[in-house]
């Protein structure tokens, strides 16, 4: 069966005819006629198919008979056409159906998984397979992300009429996929989605329930620093513990004292210090003649006492107050005392400047009054020894045992130091003979105390400052068996290491010791230390006083241990001993905690232990006072009452100061007043002023406070200044002024740290006066203490590594810039650093060298003057060197002219020339001068010979050309020139007119220097010229002076 | 935070070098206290000892920043300034350049500094050169690089690009959260 496409049929033709027509050839099946027509309808083109079973042979006949056969008025066309759509399709399927017996669609399933998996991929997954590879044999399929394999797929989609298919690539739209996890949760039930929230029985979760605890009764808060000594009290869980507790919460001392069961000793104490003061008093009165200046400034330090008190130590009085009220009112006394002191003495030179300085330091007045005289230490310490005492009896165990071997000690000690001496006699409770004679002997030793009293060369020749001394020391008691004893030598010992220098720096004991002191106090170490002491109070005490400091000692990790050496011995004695020693150890347990405590105490200071306050604090002993100074101190409490020693050092240090100011001040003023008088002597003579340039200003107040420290670095300055002047002051130095702006800004070095801050708010009581202003020795002594405690604790290895880092650095950066950069020194201040000077401080002293600068050396400058005066005068004087350069010559020619013009009016031609000059001042030369003289005595001659040619137009030329000449304007010479002409033409008047009025004008620069510089007066060429118009007939005269007029008509 | 080791300390010296040459001695050696530089998550810091002692109380991983960051190391071990250098590097600087008022904008913006936009430029730069980039009113404003030397800026067209930016006070604003 064949297709036949037949085309050019004409417009008329019908299925029938195609079928008949071709019905000769084969069985005609279909036929399939299709017209086509244009828009009109007209019909065009008519073609047909046709289905026709029909043999090839019959095919060929059939081409070959009806092709290109004309039929109907159309020319047959036959091509074999495809098959018909329909047809194939039908040809397809029924291929299909005898082909391929039913493969179903499960079966291609499971082919296409067979083959995937044959392929390497199971559940459609191919592991490790990157996105975009195409499964090996399967063209269409591919991996997508998650390693899935995906099928590509050809999707159709439709825009708008058109349809376009579109092959999607799961590979390249792999992050649109999302895995969905199968979530395993079970299904919820709409009943379990009510808000319930999970959760324990924690009070939050509770309340998020809604469950609300009940109400509880509003309880007051206590504050920070009795909260922690109480939770200590409690975690310790002592035996005294409730008592206690109800002390610490009320939060005051008074109660704390009111538990110790011991009023009396603390009653006694302050009786005594009452009459020791009184006594105190009296020494001081006698002595306060010897120290005047002392005593004054003291005693404005007094006066401001009180207020001072109040205001800046509140904490303090409070347990001044406190110490009154138990002991009978002992540090009230101390007060009284001291201001009827204050009053006594007298005599209050309102000195005022040093007034203020140390006014606010506070209670710091007794040891301020007492500068110079012992008494007055006992009086300030009794003061705050006073507060400390009244809880000192809580310590009980070594106050009340050791009263005769302490004061035994106290007595030994004395020569050791009195301040170690005094907190030694604080302590106990001293006969008042012990303290006179006390007094008198450190009477006797002050003045050759070291002032500032240096904590770090103080311990040098005591002794047992070593801890293998005090191991000896140590060994030699244990020798002895009684327990006992033991315990007495013990507090002995207690009482001589107090006076010991502080042993830093082994730290590897410190581990060792914590532990023990751990030991000590939890487990039933309690209990069994209350068996072996005697007082029940010590017992509390150390039950209460030790968790604290350790604990504390843990918060800081870093700990220095001063009571290394004690607890060293005290593990010794343990190891030795063996069961003997619980009761032993426990004593030295309390030592040791009281030691941590001044420890921890320093600590919090930063300040490095010092032998004193070491031996003063273990006999205070009042730990819980302690704790609570502690805590203030942390809570950055302006007042440092804690450490008197300390304090009394660095009033020590500032009253020595202020005096060695009012000395200063005092020799200044004497200066002055005797350089002003000798001035106002000197007064009289001129020239003898002292100018104060205003733009030298004097130096800034701290050097004037310490010449000898700062002399050095100011002289440099003056020289400095000095330079600069002699090179010329300049007046607009904007870098300097910068460095200066800088300098004011700059922290000053005494104003650094917490102390320096201390001296800035004092300082700024006074606004920016001048006097009040503050130096380094006003601060603190802790603060030096501290950098020196700081540098210790860092140890040299910090800083070695960082030295070395810097070192290693440097050599670095010199490989880098190939040239080498030294280490500077450390504190390399620059010499040209700039202070700020306030104008308004602004007076000379003619005491210091410095202010030289701002002495007016008139003698010198009026040398100068007269030197550079005569030198001017001599410039003056000189004539300039004239070059040698010919500017104008005069050839033969206009000699010969100018001889021609000549013998007519040869003074006319004079006059003509000094017209000329009028016009040009040119400068003229020597020789030309000389060619002129020659010219002139030419002309001279010429006169004789009365030749006229051509006058006037050689004239003009000349009026231009003629040089001018300058002796011309000598006015000796014109006016005989004019006196000799006797009938005066009015030009020539109209010449001298107006030469008087150019000449100063246009000459008065050089005029001078003119008239001098290339004539003197008598001037041999112009007396020579001056002849000559004698000599000349007078007619020449006249007639040139009339040709001249003419001509000066046409120039001017 | 660890000392830098020596080929660190060479490679931040030399960075720095091209902007302070030998000024990094009062860096290292300053009269006012002892200053140091510490290596911590890749990044320099310059510190002073003080604030070093301070700083190792704080736990490693807990420590963001400490002192000034000079810059970074790179994961290939160059080092990287960061704009936090500049209040300690601008004072040293050998060679400076100074941007026209409306080019300021443009260079904090974290672009290059034309020709057009030149203002002053140090003579005797070299071509690149590090440069501290300053306001006509001498405001540090960053660092750059010299693109060309002062003679060529001279004769180059306005368009031309004199200094490369490298770091810029803008980053203070635009980089907050990486500044450390």
């Amino acid at each position: 069966m064949k297709r036949l496409y037949v085309g050019g049929l004409s417009h008329s033709i019908t299925q029938k005819d195609l079928r008949d027509r071709f019905g000769k050839f084969g069985s005609v099946e279909d036929v399939e006629l299709r017209t086509r027509s244009d828009d009109e309808g007209v019909p065009y083109k008519t073609f047909g198919y046709i289905n026709i079973t029909i043999s090839d042979d019959d095919f060929k006949k059939c081409m070959t008979v009806l092709n290109k056969s004309k039929w109907k008025g159309g020319t047959l066309l036959i091509e074999p056409a495809k098959e018909s759509l329909l047809q194939r399709l039908k040809q397809e399927r029924e291929a299909r159906t005898q082909d391929s017996p039913p493969a179903t669609h499960q079966d291609s399933k499971k082919k296409v998984l067979d083959s995937l998996r044959s392929a390497g991929v199971e559940n459609f997954h191919m592991k490790s397979a990157v996105p975009g590879t195409e499964v090996p044999g399967h063209k269409e399929w591919v991996v997508s992300k998650f390693g899935r394999v995906l099928p590509v797929l050809n999707l159709r989609c439709r825009k708008g009429s058109k349809t376009r298919s579109m092959k999607y690539d799961p590979s390249k739209h792999s992050h649109n996929i999302k895995r969905l996890e199968l979530s395993a949760d079970t299904l919820t039930s709409v009943t379990q989605l009510t808000w319930e929230l999970p959760g324990g029985d924690d009070d939050i979760s509770k309340k998020r329930r809604g469950e609300f605890p009940p109400t509880q009764p509003w309880r007051p808060k206590r504050s920070r620093v009795e909260a922690a000594p109480t939770s200590n009290r409690r975690s310790n869980g002592g035996v005294c513990a409730g008592e206690e507790e109800e002390d610490y919460d009320s939060a005051d001392t008074d109660e704390l004292l009111a538990s110790n069961k011991r009023p009396p000793s603390s009653l006694r104490e302050h009786a005594g210090k009452g009459s020791l003061q009184a006594s105190s008093g009296k020494d001081q009165k006698k002595t306060s003649s010897s120290a005047e200046d002392d005593e004054d400034d003291a005693d404005d330090f007094k006066q401001s006492d009180p207020k001072a008190d109040i205001s800046q130590q509140a904490t303090l009085s409070s347990l001044k107050s406190s110490s009154a009220d138990c002991g009978g009112g002992g540090g009230d006394d101390d007060d009284d005392d001291d201001d009827e002191d204050g009053d006594e003495d007298g005599e209050v030179e309102s000195d005022g400047d040093e007034n203020g300085e140390v006014e606010s330091d506070g209670d710091e007045d007794g040891e301020l009054k007492s500068d110079g005289d012992e008494d007055g230490e006992v009086e300030s310490d009794s003061d705050e020894e006073g507060e400390v005492e009244s809880d000192g009896n809580e310590e009980g165990e070594v106050a009340s045992d050791g009263d005769g071997e302490l004061e035994s000690d106290s007595d030994g000690d004395e020569d050791l130091d009195y301040d170690a001496m005094f907190s030694n006699c604080t302590r106990l409770e001293v006969s008042l003979n012990d303290l006179q004679r006390l007094a008198k002997d450190a009477e006797t030793a002050t003045p050759s105390m070291p002032q500032p009293l240096g904590p770090v060369a103080s311990p040098g020749p005591r002794k047992g400052t070593t801890p293998e001394e005090i191991l000896a020391a140590l060994l030699e008691e244990d020798s002895g068996d009684d327990v006992k004893t033991k315990k007495k030598k013990k507090k002995k010992r207690s009482s001589m290491w107090s006076p010991l220098p502080a042993f830093q720096g082994t730290s590897g004991l410190l581990g060792e010791e914590e532990e023990e002191e751990e030991e000590e106090e939890e487990g039933g170490g309690s209990t069994r230390r209350r068996q072996d002491m005697a007082e029940p109070c010590s017992i509390s005490q150390s039950a209460g006083s030790e968790p604290q400091p350790q604990e504390e000692e843990k918060q800081k990790g870093c700990y220095v241990s001063v009571t290394k050496d004690d607890d060293d011995s005290s593990s010794e004695e343990e190891e030795e001993e063996g069961g003997v020693v619980t009761a032993d150890s426990a004593g030295l347990n309390q030592e040791t905690s009281s030691g941590s405590i001044e420890e921890d105490e320093e600590e919090e200071g930063g300040v490095m232990a010092d032998p004193p306050a070491l031996s003063h604090e273990p006999s205070s002993g009042s730990s819980e006072e302690k704790e609570e100074e502690e805590e203030e101190e942390v809570a950055g409490g302006p007042d440092r009452t804690l450490d008197p020693e300390r304090r009394r050092l660095d009033n020590k240090r500032r009253l020595e100061a202020v005096v060695q100011r009012h000395q200063q001040n005092q020799n200044h003023r004497k200066l002055i007043q005797g350089a002003l008088a000798s001035l106002d002597t000197c007064a009289a003579a001129p020239g003898q002023h002292i100018v104060f340039s205003s733009d030298e200003e004097e130096e800034p107040d701290d050097d004037d406070d310490d010449d000898d420290d700062a002399a050095a670095p100011a002289n440099q300055r003056a020289a400095l200044k000095e330079k600069d002047k002699i090179s010329g002051s300049k007046l607009f130095e904007d870098e300097e002024d910068e460095e200066e702006d800088d300098s004011r800004f700059q922290i000053k070095p005494q104003f650094e740290g917490r102390a320096g801050r201390r001296l800035m708010e004092i300082q700024s009581g006074f606004g920016t006066d001048d006097r009040f202003r503050m130096d380094s020795r006003f601060t603190e002594e802790e603060e030096e203490r501290e950098a020196a405690d700081e540098v210790m604790e860092t140890g040299g290895e910090e800083e070695e590594g960082l030295e070395e880092e810097r070192k290693m650095n440097l050599s670095i950066l010199q490989s880098v810039l190939n040239n080498n950069p030294q280490l500077q020194t450390k504190l390399k201040t620059s010499s040209k650093a700039q202070t700020f000077r306030d104008v308004q401080a602004l007076h000379y002293d003619p005491s210091r060298q410095e202010h030289a600068v701002f002495e007016d050396k008139m003698e010198d400058a009026a040398k100068e003057g007269k030197a550079s005066r005569k030198r001017k005068k001599q410039k003056e004087v000189e004539l300039p060197e004239v070059s040698s350069e010919i500017y104008y010559d005069v050839c033969e020619e206009l000699k010969g002219v100018f001889g021609g013009v000549g013998p007519g009016h040869p003074g006319g031609g004079a006059i003509m020339q000094e017209a000329s000059s009028w016009d040009r001042r040119e400068e003229q030369q020597e020789e030309t001068k000389e060619e002129k003289e020659e010219q002139s005595a030419f002309k001279f001659s010429f006169f004789q010979d009365e030749t006229q040619t051509s006058k006037e137009t050689e004239y003009q030329v000349e009026a231009i050309k003629e040089p001018r000449v300058s002796w011309q304007l000598e006015s000796g010479f014109q006016d005989s020139s004019s006196e000799d002409d006797d009938d005066d033409d009015a030009a020539a008047d109209e010449e001298k007119v107006q030469q008087s009025r150019c000449d100063p004008a246009e000459e008065s620069v050089t005029s001078s220097n003119r008239d001098l510089f290339f004539y003197y007066p008598e001037d041999s060429r112009l007396t020579g010229l001056s002849q000559y118009p004698q000599e000349s007939p007078q007619e020449m005269h006249q007639e040139a002076l009339r040709i001249v007029g003419n001509h000066v008509v046409l120039l001017w | 935070m660890r000392p830098l080791t020596d080929e660190e300390t060479k490679t931040m010296f030399e960075k720095l070098s091209k902007y302070i040459g030998e000024n990094i001695k009062l860096l290292v050696d300053r009269p006012d206290g002892g200053y140091c530089f510490r290596l911590h998550n890749d990044r320099v810091y310059y510190m002073s000892e003080k604030i070093l002692k301070l700083a190792t109380n704080v736990a490693r991983d807990k420590l963001v920043s400490v002192g000034t960051c000079f810059g970074k190391f790179t994961k290939t071990g160059k080092f990287r300034l960061h704009i936090t250098a500049l209040d300690f590097l601008a004072p040293y600087a050998k060679f400076k350049v100074w941007v026209k008022p409306g080019t300021e904008q443009s260079f904090l913006y974290g672009n290059h500094v034309l020709k057009s936009g030149l203002g002053r430029i140090t003579e005797n730069t070299a071509q690149y050169q590090g440069v501290v980039v300053y306001s006509m009113a001498d405001v540090p404003l960053g660092f750059g690089v010299a693109a060309k030397t002062t003679q060529e800026c001279r004769r180059m067209d306005p368009m031309a690009i004199v200094v490369f930016h490298q770091a810029d006070v803008g980053e203070f604003i635009r980089n907050e959260d990486t500044l450390t």
